[in-house]
């Protein structure tokens, strides 16, 4: 009977093509609505979950977790290298700077420091970490794409071509390839928070390169003044640093107002973390242990971020779900429509069958198979078809 | 082969009924079933069959008492003993000529297609003359292809009685005759019993013995009184 529904289905290619085309579009919906709701909570908590507090600067909290997590989206404004200190001096546990905004061939650029390899568990795959100004270490996903790997470079994004004031790119050198996490980490590149410091122009060097002389083509690439074959910077392309000039690189102004995203707080226990939270949201008394905790700062907890953006995705969720639901019927009664008028039309085939030897149930059977084989084809096709979709959510989202 | 002792049989809806008092089709010959319109031919080949359950009296069919049977046993039954010639050919459009000639073992869960098998359909079909046809589907044959094609469904499990229903009624003459010619050579290489119903007289000299279901058999249908006579429409 299993040859014979087959056999069947193929020779009406056709109608049995729009029947699973139009059960997967049904099958489709729901699936891939669920499958991708599970995998947003499931990414979305296991990242916030590992992230117990971010301190940024007041604002919105979504685009400070957005931007600490997955590093997405802008901050709206900075905090300073003198907050880091003071959580430092008052917080029993990690604090971890973070500064991100710069990319290099569109991959983000996280300025850090050791504590946050240790606090993600990244580890080299090859290579080392970060050791000196100018080093970076890759992400899997960023070095696979960007073909990356120990001893290359990469340069950093210019922001804007047209502003003649901006720094140089900062080529990077990659000292190392991190393991796969499958999470945001993949897809990032990591320097010294210095290092991205060098990216803003606040950390500078200064080069052989000078500017020609009134005198000289702007086109030349050397030069002769004062009896000196110079280098004419008007070539200049990026800036580098290497083990020769490392020691011309030097930061102006105040080392406290230096700017970073976010910090990551790491308390040593719950009554800590409950602390700082108060301490920095709610406590008019910013210099508790001695430490002068800057004002305009916010502290929060991921999960409770991560739950609130949940709570409105699973809200929208519902929505999908009671259309979902009426396509579903829809295409229920339209099956049942179809396969009814077939069993109809097929009754001289049952009779025929039945006169042969065949059980007077038999085109029920078929019929069964028949849809059995029609809604597993749908099923198969449709749970591929949201395997895709949500691993390309996934891959596009979250690493 | 066949054996019928007062056989009594009435559809549900009291259409009609049918009475045999004695019939006998020996082995292995070729027998005529002939009668009018209505008189209880295809009634009673399908009682035959085990496909309708006599109320009274016994059918015995190559050893086996269809009329006792349970259904299941029956169904089994036909399957294995007894190939079918429809008037309408009756092949299922979506398979091809092979896949229809092994219809019988898509249905039967104990049969399987043997080498033996595969060699047995090539050779009915070199003989029917479609060997090129093997897989080309119902709807681009002739007529009379078709029921060629449904002659070798027919022989295909070797079995040991062939009933046909009127296999001639919707061919031409020439088929006709063409169909009948590759009946009695199959039934000469296979020895199987053969019961054609037919009001058709041209083939007279094919068969063994003509059976005039008016001389055996007494029906009553609707409206009509009781037979020998004739009703009219289709075939019961």
């Amino acid at each position: 009977m299993f040859k014979l529904a087959l056999l069947h289905l193929k020779y009406n290619r056709f109608l049995s093509a729009i029947l699973i085309v139009c059960l997967t579009i049904a099958i489709f919906l729901p699936m891939v609505t669920w499958l991708s709701s599970s995998m947003l909570h499931e990414e979305m908590t296991a990242r916030s979950d590992g992230t117990p507090l971010l301190i940024g600067s007041e604002g919105s909290p979504f685009l400070l977790t957005l931007n600490s997590i997955y590093f997405k989206t802008d901050i709206e404004e900075p905090i300073t290298l003198g907050a880091l200190n003071a959580y430092r001096k008052r917080c029993a546990g990690l604090v971890i700077p973070l500064y991100t905004g710069h990319t290099a061939k569109k991959y983000p650029v996280v300025g850090t420091s050791h504590d946050y390899f240790s606090f993600r568990g990244l580890e080299p795959a090859d290579g080392t970490l970060p050791v000196m100004l100018g080093d970076a270490v890759a992400g899997a996903g960023a070095a696979r794409q960007l073909r990356l790997k120990k001893g290359g470079s990469v340069i950093t994004d210019c922001d804007n071509i047209y502003d003649i004031s901006a720094e140089y790119p900062l080529l990077l050198r990659i000292t190392g390839i991190l393991k796969p996490t499958g999470t945001p980490d993949d897809n990032a590149i990591f320097v010294d928070v210095k290092t991205a410091w060098i990216m803003d122009g606040i950390g500078h060097g200064h080069e052989d390169a000078v500017a020609a002389p009134d005198n000289v083509h702007d086109e030349s690439i050397l030069f002769i003044e004062a009896n000196e074959v110079k280098y004419n910077s008007r070539l200049k392309k990026y800036n580098e640093v290497t083990r020769r000039n490392i020691d011309n690189f030097h930061f102006h102004g105040d080392a406290d107002d230096f700017p970073l995203s976010a910090l990551i707080v790491v308390p040593d226990s719950h009554k800590e973390k409950v602390l700082v939270m108060s301490e920095t949201n709610l406590s008019t008394d910013r210099s508790a242990n001695g430490a002068e905790i800057p004002a305009g700062l916010q502290a929060i907890a991921p999960t409770d971020i991560i739950s609130e953006i949940l709570a409105l995705i699973f809200d929208i969720k519902k929505i999908l779900d009671s259309f979902s639901g009426l396509v579903l019927v829809s295409t229920g009664a339209f099956l049942f429509l179809v396969l009814s008028l077939l069993f109809r039309l097929r009754r001289d085939e049952m009779e025929i069958i039945f006169r042969i030897g065949g059980s007077r149930h038999a085109m029920e059977m078929m019929l069964g198979i028949e849809t059995a084989i029609l809604l597993g084809a749908s099923f198969v096709v449709a749970g591929l078809l949201s395997l895709i979709v949500t691993a390309l959510a996934r891959s596009y989202y979250f690493t | 082969m066949i054996r019928i002792k007062n056989l009594d049989f009435a559809y549900p809806d009291g259409r009609f009924s049918l009475h045999v008092d004695a019939l006998d089709f020996a082995e292995g010959g070729r027998f005529c079933l002939r009668g009018p319109s209505g008189s209880g031919k295809t009634t009673l080949v399908n009682i035959i069959a085990g496909i309708l359950k006599p109320t009274a009296g016994s059918v015995t069919v190559a050893g086996q008492e269809i009329s006792r049977s349970r259904d299941k046993a029956n169904r089994e039954f036909r399957l294995n003993n007894i190939g079918f010639i429809f008037q309408n050919f009756e092949l299922l459009d979506y398979l091809n000529v092979e896949q229809n000639i092994l219809l019988p073992f898509s249905i039967g869960r104990k049969m399987k297609v043997t080498p033996d098998v595969r060699r047995r359909i090539d050779a009915s079909l070199e003989r029917m003359g479609i060997a090129d046809k093997k897989r080309v589907y119902p709807g681009q044959l002739s007529q009379g292809e078709q029921q060629r094609v449904a002659i070798c469904r027919a022989v295909v499990n070797e079995p040991a009685l062939i009933i046909a229903d009127e296999p001639t009624a919707n061919l031409d003459e020439r088929n006709a005759a063409n169909v009948i010619d590759l009946i009695g050579e199959l039934l000469d290489r296979k020895r199987a019993t053969f019961l054609m119903v037919t009001h058709d007289r041209s083939f007279d000299e094919f068969f063994d013995d003509l059976v005039d279901i008016d001389a055996i058999a007494s029906f009553e249908a609707a409206g009509n009184g009781i037979g020998p006579g004739s009703t009219e429409g289709g075939d019961v």
